[in-house]
């Protein structure tokens, strides 16, 4: 008789267990699923900077899409320099194309100067292929603020985790 | 001996219908019956292999960059997508509220229970799989609950005990409530 229940207690263990994995799983596997079809490694930005003022503020969610060979001066793409982690927004201003490639020059709206000095040393174009990763076709204003409280705030982000993967464990669904 | 950890909310009808299966399980239990596993199993197989392959494509993705992974993430996230709707169909039609299935002296029994938003009834259908003889009865929660939210075990075992005897019998020796008598005399 001991040895049934704890088979029925080991299988409700695991199925709680089983429920919060899927909340992590599925939530990250639509990122993936949405980084693949867009084509982008990185399909949602947060704008981090206020670079692009009067167009994007600080907190807004860009959408991304990563399909098109070539981008057209004027389209606002994301881009990470050779080398850094940090996704910036700005407008492409100049443009170099071949059939081979595409080169890229940008420059923030609300930036008196273009990205020359962002760039890698010795980089004076961005490779569309390379380092764009995405043309912006759509935002929400303002929304992403909580990643930027969330990113600068270590505490604040586990909270959060702590309290989805507490809520999943509650509920025996 | 009661335990405040077993302290039921009354006001929520998840809470009371996982707290009867819970205490249905234990009486099965103390009966001799032998709880069969297969549905949950085959549940929390389709599930921790969905999250493996998940794993995974996030693994490999984060080795090798986004670039040279993405044929593996799109194979991922398709058979990730596939294992979880396999997953959502076990559980909604073949488990369908199934919370127990146990057998005893041959005989199998699966028991289904479910309930109603903002109805105080607990809906209890079990099943001998392999006659195919069904019973289904409802009670209020307020049967088998006390007012302060513990579960009292033995009206609940009566109940369950007369659904059982009314589909694992086969020549009716004892009177099944409201059954037709197609009793076989010697």
């Amino acid at each position: 008789m001991l040895p049934q229940l704890s088979g029925a207690n080991l299988r409700q263990s695991l199925t709680q267990a089983l429920n919060f994995c899927l909340v992590l799983t599925t939530t990250f596997m639509f990122w993936k699923g949405l980084s693949v079809v867009t084509n982008s490694p990185s399909p949602i930005v947060v704008v981090l900077s206020g670079s692009m003022e009067p167009a994007f503020q600080r907190g807004d969610i860009l959408f991304l899409w990563n399909r098109e060979a070539r981008v057209k001066v004027g389209d606002i793409v994301v881009y990470n320099v050779k080398g850094r982690d940090i996704p910036i927004v700005h407008r492409v201003v100049r443009n170099h194309v071949s059939s081979k490639k595409q080169l890229l020059l940008t420059k923030g709206d609300n930036n008196a100067m273009d990205d020359l000095d962002l760039y890698a040393h010795r980089q004076y174009y961005l490779d569309r292929e390379q380092e764009v990763i995405g043309s912006v076709k759509a935002y929400v204003p303002w929304i992403g603020y909580v990643t930027i409280l969330l990113s600068e705030n270590l505490w604040a982000k586990y909270m959060l985790l702590a309290g989805m993967g507490f809520l999943a464990v509650l509920q025996r669904d | 001996m009661p335990n405040p950890k077993n302290k039921v909310n009354l006001s929520s009808l998840p809470d009371l219908k996982n707290a009867t299966d819970d205490e249905i399980v234990q009486i099965l239990a103390t009966k001799g019956y032998t709880q069969i596993f297969n549905l949950i199993d085959v549940r929390l197989m389709l599930g921790f292999v969905s999250v493996i392959v998940a794993a995974a494509a996030a693994g490999y993705d984060y080795y090798v960059g986004f670039e040279k992974a993405k044929p593996f993430t799109a194979i991922g996230v398709s058979l990730y997508f596939v294992l979880n709707v396999a997953f959502t169909a076990w559980i909604m039609y073949v488990e369908k509220g199934t919370f127990y299935q146990g057998s005893k002296d041959g005989k199998k029994i699966s028991i289904i229970s479910t309930t109603k938003k903002y109805s105080p009834l607990y809906n209890l259908n079990v099943t001998e799989t392999t006659t195919s003889k069904s019973s289904q009865a409802a009670k209020s929660f307020t049967d088998f609950f006390d007012s302060n939210g513990y579960i009292v075990r033995l009206p609940l075992e009566n109940w369950i005990d007369g659904l059982i005897l009314s589909v694992v019998q086969d020549d009716s020796s004892a009177k099944a409530k409201g059954s037709k008598d197609v009793r076989k005399r010697e």
